[in-house]
């Protein structure tokens, strides 16, 4: 091991063992090109360090080697291997109070923690590069627990969001697994954890900062981006919506790349679900000024949905199945068209009760009985349509609801549904109180009030 | 008057559809509470270019489509 990287080992032995973390934290920055350039003989060093005495040391060798991929060009197993070591071995409640020092109640790592400004930043980062590493090695799937695990041990409770959610989201679509990322993405977030905000309790200085608070919007909008992503793929529509909209209405100053390609996929989700665009907010002031007029082709595409015909819509979704394509929305693009003939179908439910089968494809334009009996089984095995088929005759016999709202499982389900309601209801006027108290919001709040005072009573003078 | 036909439905405009929303510039300086939690980078017009979003079309899992398309003559278009 060379003179320099012994310097570093003795350096995180001697000041951890001397409870020393503040300059341990101090100090480590300026080695992490020491072990980039060293990346060859950094398993001689981890070897030297323990996961749980030295974990900022062990953080940094970590970082160090990710960030050296590109030149060492190292074995994926192993990175694999390391990372889910430190995430299972290194302290669980280190890693937890990491966020929030603050909030500690106990002695040791209160002392630890409070004294390492940079430590929740750098597991931020570790995770990213990790992600980034997995993806470009086309090995996403191995690193899902890997993140998932990380997750669990840096929240502070089932509902806090962290910059690794977006992470995982990412490994999950690159590998198109996404059993172990949805009870994530099914929890609605009511805390969110951010690099910046730590920073702020600790005093860092403006322009990292800035920086860090840029970051955290990104990570923030790519996981309601990616989570509705998610939520298309498993046909999970309705709360598919509700990610994009969380992106697309996020208060924002400039056109971020991840909420216009969440806007077109909101446009396209919102016609499958309502048939038309579903209500925005009208403080996403962002989405007229930037975003319509970079999604030209999917507003054409809800005009043509409008109309209801579904010809006209398969010619313009051929007309622009290039633009689709290369945004990757062509798959979303023919589902709306499917979407277009299920609900003509269901607005013939409306007015008829019986029709033939070629009837039916007539009327919401599809090429024979065949495909619109397909499509009518499809809708009554799913439940958007009641009706049966006479295969004798050819003909469809279209039914009400059979639902009578009588049994007891619509009433357990009735009272779920008011209890999930009651809940919501706690957890808004929670958060409401703590905003109403928060400083911050009390200066600008009463600040707002001061201007609208002096501009509706200005003074007026007599002579 | 077609015996097959139902009768036609009556419109419950009772509740509008957009009743159940809170006018967020009518909500005083929530959404400023919101810019000071996600702070957004003012200087740059556009965002975020470089974020990842090379995943396969994740949405094409039926064969509708290449029914339809065939059916009407456009499959090579």
């Amino acid at each position: 091991m060379g003179s320099a990287l012994e310097n570093y080992v003795n350096q995180v032995r001697t000041l951890s063992a001397a409870g020393n973390y503040r300059e341990l934290a101090d100090e480590l920055p300026e080695s992490l090109s020491l072990l980039v350039r060293n990346w060859s003989i950094l398993d001689n060093v981890l070897e030297t360090l323990d996961m749980q005495q030295h974990t900022l040391g062990v953080l940094y060798v970590l970082l160090g080697k990710l960030h050296s991929v590109a030149s060492a060009n190292p074995e994926p197993a192993q990175i694999i291997q390391l990372m889910r070591d430190f995430v299972q071995r290194s302290n669980a409640d280190q890693l937890r109070f990491a966020v929030c020092p603050c909030e500690l109640q106990q002695v040791v790592y209160l002392v630890y923690l409070s004294n390492l400004p940079h430590f929740i930043h750098l597991v931020y980062e570790t995770c990213h590069l990790f992600t980034d590493y997995l993806v470009q090695k086309n090995l996403s799937i191995l690193g899902i627990k890997v993140l998932s695990r990380a997750i669990e041990q840096i929240r502070q409770m089932d509902t806090q969001l962290t910059p690794i959610h977006a992470d995982l989201c990412q490994l999950s679509l690159k590998a198109k697994h996404f059993d172990v990322v949805l009870p994530f993405l099914d929890a609605d977030i009511t805390d969110i954890s951010t690099v910046a905000a730590e920073c702020k309790n600790q005093q860092q200085q403006q322009p990292q900062h800035t920086l860090d608070a840029n970051n955290d919007a990104k990570y923030f909008l790519l996981y309601y981006y990616y989570g509705g992503m998610i939520y298309t793929a498993v046909k999970n529509y309705e709360r598919a919506l509700y990610f994009f909209e969380v992106c697309i209405t996020t208060p924002a100053m400039a056109m971020s790349h991840i909420m216009l390609e969440a806007y077109k996929k909101f446009l396209m989700v919102s016609l499958i679900v309502e048939g038309k665009i579903a209500y925005i907010p009208k403080n996403a002031q962002v989405i007229g000024r930037f975003m319509k007029p970079l999604a030209n082709h999917y507003h054409d595409l809800v005009n043509v949905y409008d109309n209801s015909s579904s010809e006209e819509l398969r010619i313009l979704i051929l007309k622009y199945s290039e633009a689709f394509t290369r945004d990757n929305n062509m798959g979303l693009a023919k589902q709306v068209a499917t979407s277009l003939y299920k609900r003509n179908i269901q607005r013939l439910t409306k007015t008829f009760l019986t029709l033939s089968l070629s009837d039916v494809a007539s009327r919401v334009q599809l090429p024979s009985a065949a495909e619109a009996e397909r499509y009518i089984l499809n809708m009554i095995k799913s439940g958007e349509i009641f009706a049966s088929i006479n295969q004798k005759d050819g003909m469809v016999l279209f039914k009400d609801d059979p639902e009578q709202y009588n049994l007891p499982d619509m009433f357990l389900n009735v009272q779920t549904n008011i209890t999930q309601v009651l809940d919501l209801v706690k957890q808004i006027n929670k958060m409401e109180e703590e905003i109403i108290l928060n400083p911050m919001y009390v200066k600008k709040a009463l600040g707002s009030q001061e201007d609208d005072l002096a501009s509706q009573h200005p003074k007026t003078y007599s002579g | 008057m077609d015996l097959n036909m139902k009768p036609s439905l009556a419109v419950d405009e009772m509740f509008s559809e957009v009743a159940g929303y809170m006018d967020m510039e009518e909500s005083g300086s929530a959404a400023g509470m919101m810019m000071d939690h996600m702070p957004t980078p003012t200087n740059d017009k556009h965002v975020h270019a470089d974020f990842y979003n090379d995943f396969d079309d994740l949405f094409d899992d039926d064969d509708n489509w290449a029914k339809v398309r065939g059916a009407n003559g456009n499959a090579n278009k």
